[in-house]
């Protein structure tokens, strides 16, 4: 493993880096859909192993094309001289191992988990560079790796942030952004005396006090006293309307982005319920036609 | 760095502590037992073994270095501006906080903590999580100063990103400074990091109680110092967070008895009292949650 102690190789080690950058960008090609796809497991199965369950050091999007690198630098500076015999380098060598390998097999549906050792892994890099690579040019990598970071960051900061959308009200498009003291007050108003059905907003219950029902429709299920209840799969327009009548809602809390995710339920409020109000992030109150 | 960062969730635990021990009390009463418990710890732990000296010897010194005070200052208006001034421009818009709120909020409302299978509250809501309960309560801490705000909760993320940022900082000063600012850059320009700070959530914390309890664990391993009570204070904290904080909490325990070069009956001590303090701040909400529903860890993996 001396041999990157080399300039040249050192050198090479760096081009290697940029080449790895653009097949996982190619892998992660689609990178806007790679969180929810990898959430719902419908990633394909290549991804899904670099993105998700290898995700901790390789997934493109919230680790960045740099924290991949702590592990031949770590693992180099691990091996090096006899530091596998200090107490401190195997304890973090046996807490990355064991924690990576629990959340690649129990946790990596979830994105937040991944991003649980980039710190730790950010700064494991220069500590192993200054032991590895003369002080020159370890600083010169690092300043390549900081540029690469601010790339990758400035081409994919996430947009969701800062909605960008002014919202409809009774189905039309507001002039200027809905607030959002007064989207609440009009679900508040509205629903008042009705029962609504929450789907997998729980922002409801911070702004109204309507009865509800809580559901994900994403994933089949409705929430009630007796916990999680199954319902039907793949239920067709006329079905939800039945479910819904059945649950006496007369309104549809929801939002665009998650009604992607049955589009039947999709099209059952597109044909048989009208918006009452839309705000700046999608999210849309639907009275249930009568 | 590290005190800033433990007061807020220090108070979240006492806070679960108190409303176990003592439900449906009044809110003056839980405010002043933290505060009362604040000047215990304050006279008898941290004057004691600190001294006030000490603790103003460095402020001095930080002081009386080349533009020290324009850096302290800075680093104040940083710390304290930045993350309200950020929070009072943007709303939340993250499910799983919205939960957590909710959660808080009925907390608040009760004065109790109540466990059973799962959370449904008259209105329809299910809580869904089977977390610790720190980043709730911490809203219902909110809730006891301010009813009608959410500004300091919605603060905390950026808050401890930043602490994040000044603790990564304080573990490069052993490197060249000219490498400081690149490796800087590298921390926060990678997308999970500022994507973790600018969300209302409670990953920027689980970030800083993750890296600061793997460091301080090091640290311990290496110089056998600092005190074994202050890494299970952070364990206890990272473990009530979430439960992947409780997975790594018991990772780190076993990884200082694996590694900790002292005597097997010495090692045996020092775990054990990372385990009580781990027990006592954030293993004892797991705890509770078992003996209510057994089977909570298994749905808790499956969520």
């Amino acid at each position: 493993l001396n041999f990157l102690q080399n300039s040249r190789k050192a050198v090479l080690l760096s081009l290697l880096f940029i080449v790895a950058v653009y097949l996982l960008a190619f892998v992660s090609s689609d990178l806007t859909a790679t969180k929810d796809l990898i959430n719902r497991e419908l990633d394909s199965p290549l991804r899904q192993w670099l993105n998700g369950r290898l995700g901790i050091f390789l997934n493109f999007h919230f680790c960045g094309p740099i924290a991949w690198l702590s592990v031949p630098l770590g693992l180099t500076l691990f091996f090096r001289g006899k530091n596998y015999l200090v107490p401190e380098y195997r304890f973090i060598l046996f807490f990355v191992f064991s924690m990576s390998l629990f959340i690649g097999i129990f946790a990596y549906i979830n994105y937040r988990y991944i991003t649980g050792l980039l710190p730790l892994l950010l700064l494991v890099i220069p500590h192993s560079l200054r032991k590895i690579f003369p002080k020159s040019e370890a600083r010169q990598l690092l300043w390549i790796m900081a540029i690469i970071s601010i790339i990758h960051t400035v081409f994919y900061i996430n947009i969701e942030l800062f909605p960008k959308y002014s919202g409809r009200l009774h189905g039309m498009q507001a002039k200027s952004g809905i607030s959002d003291s007064a989207f609440w007050k009009t679900i508040s108003v509205s629903s008042l005396g009705s029962k609504v059905l929450v789907n997998n907003l729980p922002e409801f219950y911070l702004h109204c006090k309507s009865n509800t029902t809580f559901c994900w429709i994403g994933g089949n299920v409705i929430y009630n006293q007796k916990g999680v209840q199954p319902i039907r799969q793949n239920l067709s327009a006329d079905q939800f309307k039945s479910l819904l009548d059945s649950l006496n809602c007369r309104y549809v809390f929801s939002s665009r982005r998650l009604n992607e995710y049955s589009p039947a339920f999709s099209k059952f409020l597109n044909d048989q319920a009208a918006i009452v109000i839309e705000d700046t992030q999608g999210r849309i109150l639907f009275r249930i036609n009568e | 760095v590290l005190s800033l960062a433990l007061g807020p969730l220090l108070g979240a635990s006492a806070l679960f502590l108190m409303l176990v021990m003592f439900p449906a009390s009044s809110q003056a009463f839980y405010l002043s037992s933290w505060l009362l418990f604040n000047l215990l710890i304050a006279g008898r732990y941290f004057l004691k073994k600190y001294s006030l000296g000490k603790i103003y010897k460095r402020i001095f010194m930080v002081l009386s270095g080349r533009y020290g005070i324009v850096k302290l200052s800075l680093a104040l208006i940083i710390l304290f501006l930045l993350p309200p001034l950020y929070a009072s421009l943007r709303q939340i818009s993250e499910h799983d906080t919205f939960e957590y709120m909710i959660l808080g909020r009925n907390i608040y409302e009760n004065r109790q903590i109540s466990f059973s299978d799962f959370r449904f509250l008259p209105n329809g809501f299910f809580y869904v999580a089977l977390h610790g309960f720190i980043y709730p309560l911490l809203y219902s801490w909110q809730l006891i100063f301010t009813p009608e705000s959410d500004l300091v909760f919605k603060s905390l993320s950026l808050f401890y990103s930043i602490l994040l940022f000044f603790y990564y900082l304080l573990n490069l000063r052993r490197l060249p400074r000219t490498w400081w600012m690149p490796s800087s850059i590298l921390l926060i320009f990678t997308y999970g990091i500022i994507f973790s700070s600018l969300q209302f959530h409670l990953e920027a914390i689980r970030l800083f109680l993750l890296s600061g309890s793997v460091l301080v664990a090091v640290d311990y391993l290496r110089r056998q110092r600092p005190s074994p009570d202050l890494l299970g204070i952070l364990l206890g904290l990272l473990a009530g967070l979430h439960f992947i904080g409780f997975v790594a909490t018991a990772l780190i325990i076993a990884g200082v008895f694996l590694f900790n070069p002292l005597s097997l009956k010495e090692r045996f001590w020092v775990t054990l009292r990372l385990c009580l303090f781990a027990l006592m701040l954030g293993f004892v909400q797991y705890l509770l949650e078992w003996i209510y529903n057994p089977f909570w860890w298994i749905q808790s993996l499956a969520l």
